[in-house]
Parts: C-alpha cells; sequence; structure tokens
C-alpha cells in the first residue's frame, strides 16, 4: 500500500472512531444513565463485542459494499471525511447523528456534481428516516406495555434488579456485535474495492477505529438519548434497549436497513409515551430532529467540497 | 461476575437483616428502663450504648458494601435512606433511655402502665417495619402489607401517646416533673414515627421499582 493509499484510507478510520464515538448512545445509552452497568464497564463490552461482530459477520456486507463503491476511491474519502467531521461538529452538540443518513447525503451531494444521484433512493432514505423512529415508537411502546405486566409479577426488588441487569446486558452485547457486523462495510468496504485493503484488513481497520470509538465515546451524547428525551427508570431503560434492536432486526428482515440512532431515539419515546406524553422534552427531541434534518446536508456539502479539492490536487 | 448474580446483594441483605436485629436490641434494651430499679438505669444506658453503637458499625458496613456496588446504582440511593431511616430508630430508644437515667425521672405508679403499653406498640411498629424491609428482597406483596401494619400500629401509638399526656395533666405533680414525664411520652411516640417514616421509604423503594 503506497502512503498516498493509506492516507486516503485515514478518513474512513476517522469515521469508523466518529461512530463508535457517537453512536455508543445507541448501544449502551440508556443502561448506563439509568445506572444499569457503568460507563467503563460498558464501554469495554461494546468494543469487544463490535470487534467480534466485525471479524465473524462483517465480510458478507464488505463484499457488497466494495463492489459497489470499486470505482470511486475519491468519492469514498470525501463521503468519509465530510461524514466524520459533520458528526464531530454534532457530537460537540450533544446530538446523537444517524452515519447511514450522513453517508448517504454525502454520496447524494457528489452525485449531484456528478449528475448521477439516483433519485429514487434518495426518496428511500428519507422515507426510512421516517418510518425507523416511528416503528422504534410503536415497538417500544407495546414491548413496555406487555412486559411490565410480567414484571409487576416478580416479587422481590432484587429479583427486579437482576432481570434488568441481565437483560440491559445481553440486549447491548447483542446490539454491539450487529453495530460491528452492520457498519464495517460503510467504513473500508469501498477501500477494498479500490484495492487498498484486503477483506481481513478492512475487517481489523474497521473493528479498531469503531472499538476506539466507543472507549473514547462521547458521554454527553450518551446522556442525551438516556436522560434528555425522557426520564428513564432502569426497567425502561432496558425495554427502550430492546426495542431498539427488536426494530433494527425486524426491518433488516423485511429488508429495510435503518439507522441505530433513529431506533433508539425512536425506542426511547416510545418508552416515555407509556408514562404520557408531559414525560417526553420536545426541545430535546426538537434538536435531535433538527440534527438529523441537517446531517445530510452538512455531509452533502462538505463531502462536495473535499471531492472538488481532492480532484483538482489529483 | 458476582455483581451479575448477586453474591455482593446476599451479603448486603444478610448485613441489612443484622442491622435490624441490632436494632431492636437497642430498642428492647431501652425498653427495661421504665420498669427498671433506679440502681439497674445505669448498666441499662451502657447496654444501649453499646448496641447503639454495634448497629452504627453494621449501617457503615452496609453503606460501603453497597457503593462497592450492590443492587443497582439507581435504587442504592433509596436503600442508604431506608437502613439510616432504621438507624434513626435506635438513636431514639437511646435518647429514651437517656431521658429516663439522666434526668432521673420518677414515673408515677398510676402512669407506668400506660407508658408500658406505649412503649410496647412502639415496639411493635418496628417490628411490623422489621417484617416488611425482610420481605422487600423476597415478596414485595407481602412488604406492602406489613407496611399497612406499621401505619396502623403507628396510630394506635398516637392515641395512646395522647391519652397518656391527657392522664399526665390530671395529676397533682410540679410543672416540671409533668413537662419531663410528656417529654418522655414524646419521645416513646416517636420510636413508633420513625418506624412510619422508614416506612414510607419502603413504599417508595417499591413504587420506583415497578414499571
Amino acid at each position: 500500500m503506497s502512503h498516498y493509499l493509506l492516507l486516503l484510507a485515514l478518513p474512513a478510520i476517522f469515521l469508523g472512531w466518529t461512530l463508535g464515538y457517537n453512536n455508543m448512545s445507541a448501544i449502551f445509552g440508556p443502561p448506563v444513565v439509568a445506572g444499569i452497568i457503568k460507563y467503563r464497564t460498558s464501554t469495554i463490552l461494546a468494543a469487544i463485542f463490535i470487534i467480534l461482530g466485525t471479524i465473524i459477520g462483517g465480510s458478507a456486507g464488505m463484499k457488497t459494499v466494495s463492489s459497489i463503491a470499486s470505482t470511486g476511491v475519491i468519492m469514498a474519502v470525501s463521503a468519509s471525511l465530510g461524514t466524520a467531521i459533520v458528526v464531530l461538529v454534532l457530537s460537540a452538540f450533544s446530538l446523537p447523528v444517524s452515519i447511514t443518513q450522513g453517508i448517504a447525503g454525502a454520496l447524494i451531494g457528489i452525485g449531484i456534481v456528478n449528475h448521477t444521484t439516483q433519485w429514487g433512493i434518495v426518496e428511500k432514505i428519507i422515507t426510512m428516516s421516517v418510518i425507523a423512529p416511528f416503528g422504534a415508537i410503536v415497538i417500544a411502546y407495546l414491548t413496555h406495555k406487555t412486559v411490565s405486566v410480567f414484571y409487576n409479577r416478580i416479587g422481590s426488588i432484587r429479583v427486579k434488579g437482576t432481570f434488568v441487569r441481565l437483560f440491559s446486558l445481553s440486549v447491548g452485547i447483542y446490539t454491539a456485535y450487529s453495530f460491528g457486523a452492520d457498519n464495517v462495510a460503510n467504513i473500508t468496504g469501498p477501500f477494498i474495492g479500490a484495492e487498498m485493503f484486503n477483506v481481513q484488513q478492512a475487517l481489523i481497520f474497521g473493528a479498531a477505529a469503531m472499538a476506539l470509538g466507543v472507549l473514547t465515546s462521547s458521554k454527553k451524547v450518551i446522556y442525551t438519548v438516556g436522560s434528555g428525551i425522557t426520564v428513564l427508570e432502569p426497567f425502561d431503560a432496558a425495554i427502550a434497549l430492546f426495542s431498539e434492536a427488536s426494530t433494527l432486526l425486524i426491518f433488516s428482515i423485511i429488508g429495510v436497513p435503518i439507522s441505530s440512532v433513529q431506533a433508539i431515539v425512536g425506542a426511547v419515546i416510545g418508552v416515555g409515551l407509556v408514562k404520557g406524553t408531559r414525560m417526553i422534552d420536545s426541545k430535546t427531541l426538537i434538536r435531535i430532529i433538527s440534527g438529523w434534518i441537517v446531517t445530510p446536508i452538512a455531509t452533502g456539502t462538505i463531502a462536495v467540497i473535499i471531492y472538488s479539492i481532492l480532484k483538482i490536487w489529483r | 461476575m458476582s455483581i451479575l448474580f448477586g453474591k455482593k446483594e446476599d451479603e448486603v441483605i444478610s448485613s441489612f437483616k443484622e442491622h435490624l436485629q441490632a436494632v431492636q436490641k437497642v430498642v428492647e434494651t431501652a425498653f427495661k428502663i421504665l420498669e427498671g430499679q433506679e440502681s439497674e438505669r445505669e448498666s441499662i444506658v451502657k447496654d444501649v450504648r453499646k448496641y447503639e453503637t454495634e448497629a452504627d458499625s453494621i449501617r457503615r458496613n452496609v453503606e460501603t458494601m453497597m457503593y462497592s456496588g450492590a443492587f443497582l446504582a439507581h435504587s442504592r440511593g433509596d436503600m442508604l435512606g431506608l437502613i439510616e431511616a432504621v438507624d434513626k430508630i435506635a438513636n431514639k430508644a437511646e435518647t429514651v433511655s437517656d431521658v429516663v437515667y439522666l434526668q432521673k425521672l420518677k414515673i408515677p405508679n398510676s402512669l407506668l402502665n400506660k407508658y408500658v403499653e406505649e412503649y410496647e406498640c412502639s415496639l411493635n411498629t418496628y417490628k411490623a417495619l422489621e417484617k416488611s424491609i425482610e420481605t422487600l428482597f423476597s415478596d414485595t406483596e407481602k412488604t406492602k402489607k406489613f407496611v399497612l401494619e406499621v401505619e396502623k400500629l403507628e396510630n394506635m401509638g398516637d392515641k395512646i401517646e395522647r391519652g397518656l399526656i391527657l392522664d399526665l395533666f390530671k395529676l397533682d405533680l410540679e410543672l416540671a416533673q409533668k413537662i419531663q414525664l410528656r417529654e418522655l411520652a414524646l419521645q416513646i411516640g416517636d420510636i413508633a414515627d420513625r418506624s412510619e417514616d422508614a416506612s414510607d421509604r419502603i413504599e417508595i423503594i417499591i413504587l420506583k421499582t415497578g414499571a
């Protein structure tokens, strides 16, 4: 690998890091804020299972993405760098960001410049962004209503505590594993097509970047998700996390990949709604949604600028 | 792994029960001072102090254990509040024994039975509280019943206390002695009041752990 190519791979590593840094809120965010699991323990667990998920389950998606992006390494670099910058800036504002939406925005932006944008896909992405949180709201609301019936029958506060702890840990671990398997292709996949990495190298670089991201993850973003939208008791936090994982699973089964951040925000809202609409902090919600609207526009703009510079430089 | 499967919680629960028994010992020992001879009062007070110190030490131990990871962080504060509320009952029993001993209180024979009755009621209130805490870790439905029992007994104690003060002020005694004896009745009643305060915390714990 030449120094030039290695330089081009750095944005991918940067994106992987910001992904873990911001999206840790969707892996263990609510249980950390509800005091079920310590922040440090959660980041270590997330890092381990992201690495496992990436190495064991990441190669399938990798092949698909690498074939799609085989012709555009400059495009991939621009999209990665543009998205990473926007995620970092929005993290400074404590906002959870959908990386999928960010990359999509960047690719659309570059597509517009090159007159290659497929508007059908754009429409699909926008529709998914709306459906995902609503799906999570419904799933979380129904799950809370159902599981609470059984939970309230547990007679011992100690057993309740153990249940919540084990439930959150197992769902969090599952989410971390899927997170690694689902996202690595978006980070280093395009670079396989450009023959900069082989599949194994791409998996290792991707896993390391995401793991480093969760190990240094933003507490501010975690707290926005875990306590900014609504007050979550330990049981609520466990249900929110479970509902996020279920939403991701259900949507992937029906063939619609959605953002884990949008799923967790929707799930937290769903759980909050069980206690009434007054329990939802609309100001935080408006900030988060504004962040989601700004993300693709900002990544698109920045990616186009980087893309134009790189094209001239090259 | 012990955090997951509750080894630390077992230790905390066991120490919690030990603390409850230590506090009961304080309350029962202080009770002896009402009917005891004046010559026995000093040794009773010494015993009360000794047992109260033991209870304090167990409480501190529980607090340390709890912050080393037992129970969900979210409920730790409530649990600590509960154990501190129980500890205040021992402090109150110590105050009762001190009031009798330090002020060399003479309880008129005509009122002695009422003081004993009031103290018994306070002791029973504490015992109901004890059961409510013990069942909190195994069966919260039973806990709720014992919490109601605490409230009922505390109300009963209030009635006895009011009747006692009413009778006290009918007696032909020095005003200073009446005030001293009223103070004693109020302090005994406070044992039940503090038990009820602790049971209020239990209700909050149950509510907060519900979905």
